[in-house]
């Protein structure tokens, strides 16, 4: 899949309001395309044998045919879509898993945790299309004035951005690399990588102590040294990614 | 909770304190003391003589004495552990008792005349002048040892008992909350729920401030229903329910409440008893926010020191305001949660210092092993 093409979804749930906000949401991703809205399972069972879906997102509860029953034609056909689970009230969560589920979100969702969800899976299909050819990327390529080095991604403790570069924090060492810090938080996993701020990724691997304040002044002290201001617009998904919760 | 004890051990449990043949075990020890103190006149002996003469006698006056204990011990305690004195017709358990402690006297004493290694009597003396001397001389004594073999059996039972059934309450009691907590949660229907507070963000544009509430309710909601009824959680898990709870206070007060949380990332693992923090920030909240300090401060801090676990809620309050009576709410349940899990090891301290009211708990440290949950 080139960068150009978009990734196309297939939203399955039998509220009009709950359908129409997850179209909406996944509508406002450049990167995302709907290209089914269906009422309930057995509108989407026929849309997916079109066999032109990506990722699909299914509500587990829907009459006629219901999310888990669909997933679970599909994990038998070959070249089926990603799933991931939509559920109110996450007591199927076990489920999904043991059907290779990619993904779930509860609803009410986050925006851009329903979005994360939708690229996740997506680059998860890419993966088990090209079988084992493509790895997932886990260290970069950094040249400096030593030469040329691979630093992996699980030693990087943070990354800080300056107008056209980034820093990443190495140990006792700053090495420069070439990119925005907005590429750099694509790149990188989240978790353990998490933007806290314009200018500053981390690695929640490596925080020694979290420092979270409602009036913007919270920040992050690093195990090896260091601090990091965490902004506010960062500060609730830090918070839930620290403490372990989705 | 009852912790599974293992089969064979010499510590009591409620199952052992039954069995006869545990008892006959458990009580080697103690035999081989009793006979200790009562042989001591003769011990003392041989320790002025010192010859190995003496040692040998005493020696072979020991294992003599031993020798009978064990073999009167099984069946003593299975009497005791088939009829105790507790359950049925009091009178007729003393009855069995007296006539038990009757047969105690004459069998033993009857084992001592039989056979004489203490060389108490003459060589050739009839066994039947024997035993009536001994009886004469010693009954009173032995009887004595009876009541006391009988009163430490029923002190042991009743204090695994006691032990047993405070344990048995406990496990009750967390029983009921597990099951209030399921009833409430199917009464309050999730689905249902989540589904309506979904149908409301969907009526709201992204980045609405209702939404934002809708979504920060939800997640509460959500948090405290998936709690696990467990005693015990992870700090991070309790610290979660705070932030979450937090979440909706810091929207309700905007800019007339500053929160803020200072954590050391060694404490997120720590157990802690659910619920003890989550109310002692709510107080805080509420008595910041009625003090009129503007803005009001909450904080919290949880630092592991060594096998400590320090956790600190700390709340601003008007000076002046000078009544405190209301800060203290729902303090003595915390209280007395933290030393029914801690017993004295835990310690709970209030502190008012530079317009703050500050609240220690101190835990001991123990890791929260790995939670199963699917990556």
């Amino acid at each position: 899949m080139t960068g150009e093409e978009r990734i196309r979804v297939l939203v399955a749930d039998d509220e009009p309001l709950s359908l129409g906000l997850a179209v909406r949401t996944i509508g406002l991703d450049p990167r995302l395309e709907v290209v089914h809205a269906c009422g309930d399972g057995n509108e989407a069972l026929e849309a997916l044998s079109a066999g032109d879906v990506d990722v699909a997102l299914l509500d587990i509860r829907m009459p006629g045919i219901d999310g888990l029953t669909l997933a679970r034609l599909q994990a038998r056909a070959q070249q089926g879509p990603e799933i991931v689970f939509a559920t109110a009230y996450g007591e199927h969560a076990l489920e999904a898993f043991e059907l290779g589920v990619c993904d779930y979100v509860t609803k009410p969702y986050e925006p851009e945790r329903l979005r994360r969800a939708m690229l996740r899976a997506a680059s998860q299909r890419r993966l088990k299309q090209h079988g084992a050819s493509v790895r997932p990327i886990d260290r970069l390529l950094v040249r400096s004035r030593l030469g040329t080095q691979l630093i992996p991604f699980d030693q990087i403790e943070a990354v800080d951005a300056d107008e056209k570069e980034v820093w990443l924090r190495v140990g006792t060492r700053r090495l420069r690399y070439q990119n925005t810090i907005s590429a750099m938080e694509l790149m990188l996993p989240c978790p353990p990588f998490v933007r806290v701020h314009r200018s500053f990724i981390v690695n929640l691997d490596h925080i020694g102590a979290w420092n979270d304040a409602s009036n913007g002044t919270g920040g992050l002290v690093l195990t090896g040294g260091g601090e990091i201001p965490i902004s506010r617009r960062y500060r609730r998904r830090l918070s839930s990614l620290f403490l372990g919760m989705r | 909770m009852a912790a599974a004890a293992p089969s064979w051990s010499l510590l009591p449990n409620a199952r052992s304190v039954n069995d006869w043949r545990w008892w006959s075990l458990a009580a080697v020890p103690a035999f081989i003391a009793l006979t200790l103190l009562l042989q001591m006149p003769s011990l003392l002996s041989v320790v002025v003589d010192g010859s190995a003469e003496a040692w040998r006698g005493t020696f072979v006056i020991y294992v003599t004495c031993w020798v009978f204990w064990i073999a009167i011990g099984p069946p003593l305690f299975w009497f005791f552990c088939r009829y105790p004195l507790d359950g049925g017709s009091i009178t007729t358990k003393l009855a069995l008792h007296f006539a038990a402690a009757l047969a105690f006297v004459l069998i033993h004493t009857g084992m001592h005349a039989a056979i004489d290694t203490a060389g108490w009597f003459e060589p050739g003396t009839p066994i039947g002048t024997r035993y009536r001397t001994l009886l004469s001389s010693s009954a009173g004594l032995e009887l004595i040892v009876f009541v006391m073999i009988d009163g430490a059996f029923h002190a042991v039972r009743y204090a695994v008992r006691a032990r047993q059934s405070a344990d048995r309450e406990r496990e009750l009691t967390h029983l009921k909350t597990r099951a209030e907590l399921e009833a409430l949660r199917r009464r309050l229907e999730p689905h249902f729920l989540f589904n309506a507070l979904n149908s409301l963000c969907a009526m709201l544009p992204e980045g609405d401030q209702a939404r934002q509430m809708a979504m920060r309710i939800s997640d509460y909601l959500r948090i405290v229903l998936d709690r696990a009824s467990s005693e015990k959680v992870p700090l991070r898990e309790e610290l979660a329910i705070v932030r979450s709870y937090l979440e909706i206070e810091e929207i309700r007060h905007g800019d007339r409440l500053d929160t803020s949380f200072s954590v050391d990332r060694k404490a997120l693992d720590a157990q802690t008893p659910v619920m003890v923090l989550q109310p002692l920030v709510e107080n805080a909240v509420r008595f910041a926010t009625a003090g009129g300090a503007s803005p009001a401060r909450v904080m919290l801090k949880a630092q592991r020191q060594g096998d400590r676990l320090a956790l600190t809620v700390s709340n601003s309050f008007r000076s002046d305001d000078g009544d405190l009576s209301g800060q203290g709410w729902g303090h003595a349940i915390i209280r007395e949660r933290l030393t029914a899990n801690y017993c004295d090891d835990a310690d709970f301290r209030i502190e008012t210092e530079n317009g703050q009211f500050v609240v220690h708990v101190e835990l001991p440290y123990e890791p929260h092993l790995a939670c199963e949950r699917p990556a």
